[in-house]
């Protein structure tokens, strides 16, 4: 009997091990798994507002900034990252997946810490309400603008890599930096967007799922991604407004 | 039933206008009257392919710049791309009052008793018909020299090689890792760049730049232009029959990929009501509808004696389960070496060593015989470039320095075509700019080096040297890294 409790768990400890071998990316997913998990934690706590604003607390804002581009951006490299990882020696392809994600994340920590903190100096001056309505427009028109289409591809682009030493992590980081860039010239209207209506899990949700239908689908169809973008959007302004005319019918009485 | 014929048996070099090609030629005048809008057009057809077009000028509802290398999708689709095609011509042959049993030819380059095979079919060649009217035919966008294709100049026996991708046993690589196999990589949707399979290298791949020429590239040269050719179709027909004589291989058992994934895949070719829209599951039997085709030879008399056909030829394995993964498929490679700078492919022959490391994961781990792994491929990544200075390299694994290739043969891992390479290297709404890269089972070398004491476990060498030279100097083509995997 014990034999063969032994054996069967022989045979789970060699499929998870040959799962791992197969897929080095394992504990990317993961991270941004947990990254959407911190999200909606947040904005359970914080009623409709996953915190990532800037604002009144700055560590919880830059948190917010960290889970998001792990959640929304991150999952969109995995096949960047599967490269990386088979491109490596053996032993290294765990601190070359490591390589390749600290230079993607620099780039987007900064674009997204950008976003946030331009949106919170504007929004205010022009009005929230305006504000969204031009980011929503901006990022419904950049899903169907050619010059978002000419650049799709170069998220797929694979680079030779050294293979041991300084260069190999120089070369895994540079990577991670320049696929950073081709993904912020693409998904950089989404962002603003998500950082216009980050009250919203389900806008980011939505946001994301347009993001990766762009980067995986065989023909995407802009004009979907758009009509997507503006609904979302439209519904999360009509929701702000509802629970603003709420708030305000509530204080009257 | 149709039957497709090799177009080197119909007719003759004396009079090679059998009604056959006299109808394809009829056929492609009319296709080329149409308007390129129309999906039945000479133009729309090609451009299925691929097209210089901008996508703001394709007609609504275009399905163009469709095709599929670099992926295991390219012998289905390909398959699927000559169905419409063959359809279309056919309807036009019936319409021009012609026979409705046409079926395209193959043309059948790789046949040692016929080295006049590797030449230009003569129907092809001469820019004019018997009747003095233009050629449909001909094309002068060919190779002009090294071979002059149109004046019969024979292709390079390398060129048309078929014995390294028929001694594939896998359809295609372990998981979507670079290494192809023989059929192309595990892709998604993929319209060029990456790695390169078996059979798409070569001949495929020499083929087309064998015809179209490299300084300047002709119209067989470009995924862009190549369909315009019109012995593109034959060439890519018997692409087609080469898939059907592999599987028909036995010891071991060739067999197409059981993954859903594959099977399920479905593409749209062309627009209207010609188009088709089909699932590579329905294209793996020809003889059975939609297709209702056949080859009228499907031996391998290049690869004799050694290759073992089966008696007969079944698409679908008794023994194979659907879903069932072959064992070369779950072989999880892992790179034990690599260069450490680019490697220039240029006029003169080109040399980098690659330090190899004793494996530390499944090739170590796994290791039918302790620590000698069960595969052994080597990979020359990212190759890019926009400018050729030869059409193809051959690419030896610890040729001795100044030893001349031809008594080496046995250390030839195999060749590096340059078709698709400009392609890939452009960075555009279809291409990411990676470049191709190849794979090559290189098991039998290391095993023959092992047995001539040449077997360094430590340090691998590999030559570059180009098949042809079109110009000494110019050209700026590399490849980005050349590394070394066990499995």
């Amino acid at each position: 009997m014990s034999i063969t409790v032994q054996a069967v768990n022989h045979g789970i400890r060699d499929k998870l091990r040959r799962l791992g071998w197969r897929n080095p990316e394992w504990w990317v997913v993961m991270a941004a798994a947990v990254a959407w998990l911190f999200m909606a934690g947040i904005s359970r706590t914080h009623a409709s507002h996953t915190g990532i604003s800037t604002g009144r607390d700055h560590v919880q804002g830059t948190l917010g900034i960290v889970a998001m581009v792990i959640a929304m951006m991150v999952p969109l490299t995995i096949t960047n990252v599967r490269h990386v990882a088979q491109s490596s020696l053996w032993r290294r392809r765990h601190r070359a997946i490591a390589g390749f994600l600290v230079g993607y994340l620099a780039v987007w920590l900064v674009v997204q810490t950008i976003i946030v903190e331009t949106w919170g100096l504007l929004a205010p001056l022009i009005g929230w309400g305006t504000a969204g309505g031009v980011a929503m427009v901006a990022a419904a028109l950049w899903e169907i603008a050619p010059s978002k289409r000419q650049r799709l591809r170069r998220c797929h682009r694979t680079v030779p890599l050294a293979p041991r030493g300084w260069r190999a992590d120089a070369d895994c980081a540079h990577y991670g930096v320049s696929t950073g860039f081709s993904c912020v010239m693409m998904c950089w209207a989404l962002m603003v967007a998500a950082a216009a209506f980050s009250h919203s899990l389900v806008v980011m949700t939505i946001l994301f799922g347009v993001q990766v239908s762009g980067r995986y689908q065989r023909r995407p169809s802009p004009v979907l991604a758009a009509l997507a973008v503006l609904g979302v959007c439209l519904l999360a302004l009509a929701a702000d407004s509802l629970i603003t005319m709420a708030g305000q019918s509530h204080s009257m009485h | 039933m149709f039957e497709r014929r090799d177009v080197w048996k119909l007719g003759s070099e004396a009079d090679p206008w059998d009604p056959i090609i006299r109808w394809y030629a009829r056929a492609i005048t009319a296709l080329k009257g149409r308007a390129r809008t129309n999906p039945t057009s000479w133009r729309y057809l090609a451009a299925i392919h691929g097209t210089f077009i901008q996508r703001s000028d394709w007609p609504q509802g275009a399905t163009w710049n469709g095709c599929q290398h670099s992926s295991w999708f390219f012998l289905p689709w390909h398959r699927i791309y000559l169905h419409y095609f063959e359809h279309i011509v056919r309807r036009t042959i019936v319409d021009l009052g012609g026979p409705d049993d046409w079926a395209l030819p193959y043309w059948d380059y790789n046949d040692p008793q016929r080295p006049n095979a590797r030449s230009l079919p003569p129907a092809f060649r001469d820019p004019q018909m018997p009747s003095g009217d233009p050629n449909p035919l001909f094309v002068s966008e060919r190779s002009q020299q090294n071979p002059d294709i149109n004046n019969g100049g024979r292709l390079d026996a390398l060129d048309v090689e078929i014995g390294a991708a028929m001694a594939e046993t896998s359809f295609t690589g372990p998981s979507d890792d670079g290494i192809a196999g023989f059929g192309g990589p595990i892709t998604d949707w993929n319209h060029s760049g990456g790695p390169v399979g078996s059979l798409e290298r070569t001949p495929h791949g020499n083929v087309h730049i064998g015809v179209g020429g490299f300084q300047p590239p002709g119209l067989m040269s470009r995924f862009e232009t190549a369909a315009l050719d019109p012995i593109f179709w034959l060439h890519h027909a018997n692409i087609d029959r080469l898939w059907e004589a592999w599987l028909g291989q036995v010891d071991p058992d060739r067999q197409n990929p059981r993954r859903a994934r594959w099977r399920d895949a479905s593409f749209k070719v062309g627009q209207g009501a010609p188009a088709v829209t089909l699932t590579v599951r329905e294209v793996l039997d020809t003889t059975q509808p939609p297709l209702n085709y056949k080859y009228s030879d499907v031996s391998l008399p290049a690869l004799a004696p050694d290759a073992v056909l089966a008696a007969r030829f079944d698409v679908e394995s008794v023994f194979a389960e659907e879903g069932a993964v072959p064992e070369d498929e779950e072989l999880v490679p892992e790179m034990v070496g690599a260069s450490e700078n680019r490697v220039p492919l240029a006029a003169e022959p080109t040399e980098v060593e690659v330090a190899v490391e004793t494996p530390s994961g499944p090739a170590l781990r796994e290791g039918a015989e302790g620590p000698q792994p069960r595969k052994v491929y080597l990979k020359v990544e990212n190759v890019r470039g926009k400018e050729l200075v030869a059409p193809s390299y051959l690419v030896y694994v610890n040729l001795p320095p100044g030893a001349d290739p031809a008594t080496y043969e046995d250390r030839r891992a195999g060749q590096v075509p340059m078709f698709g390479v400009l392609e890939a290297s452009e960075s555009d709404e279809e291409h990411s700019g990676s470049g191709l890269t190849f794979s090559f089972d290189i098991t039998g070398v290391v095993q023959r080096l092992r047995e001539a004491g040449d077997w360094d476990p430590q340090r691998l060498r590999v030559t570059f040297i180009p098949a042809r030279v079109g110009a000494e100097q110019g050209g700026d083509v590399s490849a980005g890294r050349v590394s070394l995997y066990y499995a």
